[in-house]
């Protein structure tokens, strides 16, 4: 019994593992934000906008930040919401 | 018959996938199975434990650790896991799970849902354990997203989270490759 929980256990581990790697992260710089759209340039090189919503948190390492926290070049990592549509949580970083 | 050789040859023809929706008629008959399966004595049993600021930290941090990965730290179910079991894990905020009573919450903790995703817990938890989450589950449509939030430190982290963490703090401190 104890050998079928460890490996329910271990499967639900790795199916974790690989859904939270489907999970999509933006890392950039912040370009310019206009109204609800913020303009990444991303470490791929490429421009990237992104929605902002009421419901999008804002964090500076374990610290509450504001939307006014994101000023041209300042670096960002952004979780989007499980449907890619709009950012869920914006970490922010230095300049 | 004809309702038999109906779902058999729907089987047939579309396979079983938990993607689909689950037909009102599949939804209404695990509910009733669900709420046969709990004895009436605990059915209307209420929670011995009153809600103190104490018991619901220890359910909070013992649901992120055991039940957040298909649950949600908020309970609403939107979860890689949670949005593809069959059926889905529930949104926990609505009627359908707080209008169970505190005895249907528990046993559904203690014994689990068959043919479902929900597993019993009885053999590791307290009895304590799953009468503080039943509190919790009647905390979670009161709970705010920043409360939601700080949950996330207390979710298990896997070895490949772990290394996405440190790739963020490394990036955000200034490290890391930038174009």
């Amino acid at each position: 019994m104890r050998q079928t929980i460890a490996l329910v256990f271990a499967f639900l581990l790795a199916a974790s593992a690989y859904a939270h790697a489907g999970h999509h992260h933006v890392f950039g710089t912040v370009k310019q934000l206009r109204g609800d759209a913020l303009l990444v340039h991303t470490k791929e090189g490429t421009d990237a906008t992104v929605a902002l919503t009421k419901a999008t948190l804002y964090k500076r390492g374990d610290a509450a930040a504001t939307r006014a926290d994101l000023v041209e070049g300042v670096r960002v990592v952004i979780d989007m919401t499980t449907d890619g549509k709009t950012a869920e949580t914006v970490k922010i970083g230095t300049k | 018959m004809v309702g038999g050789i109906a779902v058999v040859g729907s089987l047939l023809v579309h396979g079983i996938s938990t993607r689909e929706e689950p037909t009102h008629a599949e939804v209404a008959i695990a509910r009733m199975l669900r709420h046969f399966a709990v004895p009436a004595k605990l059915r209307a049993m209420k929670n011995p434990i009153a809600v103190s600021p104490a018991a619901l930290q220890e359910a909070r941090e013992h649901f992120a650790d055991h039940c957040a990965q298909c649950h949600g730290n908020d309970g609403r179910g939107q979860t890689e896991m949670g949005r593809s079991l069959d059926p889905k894990a529930p949104d926990m905020t609505l009627a359908e799970t707080q209008d169970l009573s505190d005895g249907e919450l528990f046993a559904i903790i203690r014994n689990g849902v068959r043919l479902t995703g929900m597993p019993g817990w009885a053999g590791d938890h307290t009895v304590a354990d799953d009468w503080k989450l039943v509190l919790f589950i009647r905390h979670v449509p009161h709970m705010t997203k920043e409360e939601a939030e700080s949950m996330k430190a207390l979710n298990p982290v896997s070895p490949m989270e772990m290394r996405e963490q440190q790739e963020e703090r490394d990036f955000l401190n200034g490290g890391g490759a930038h174009e």
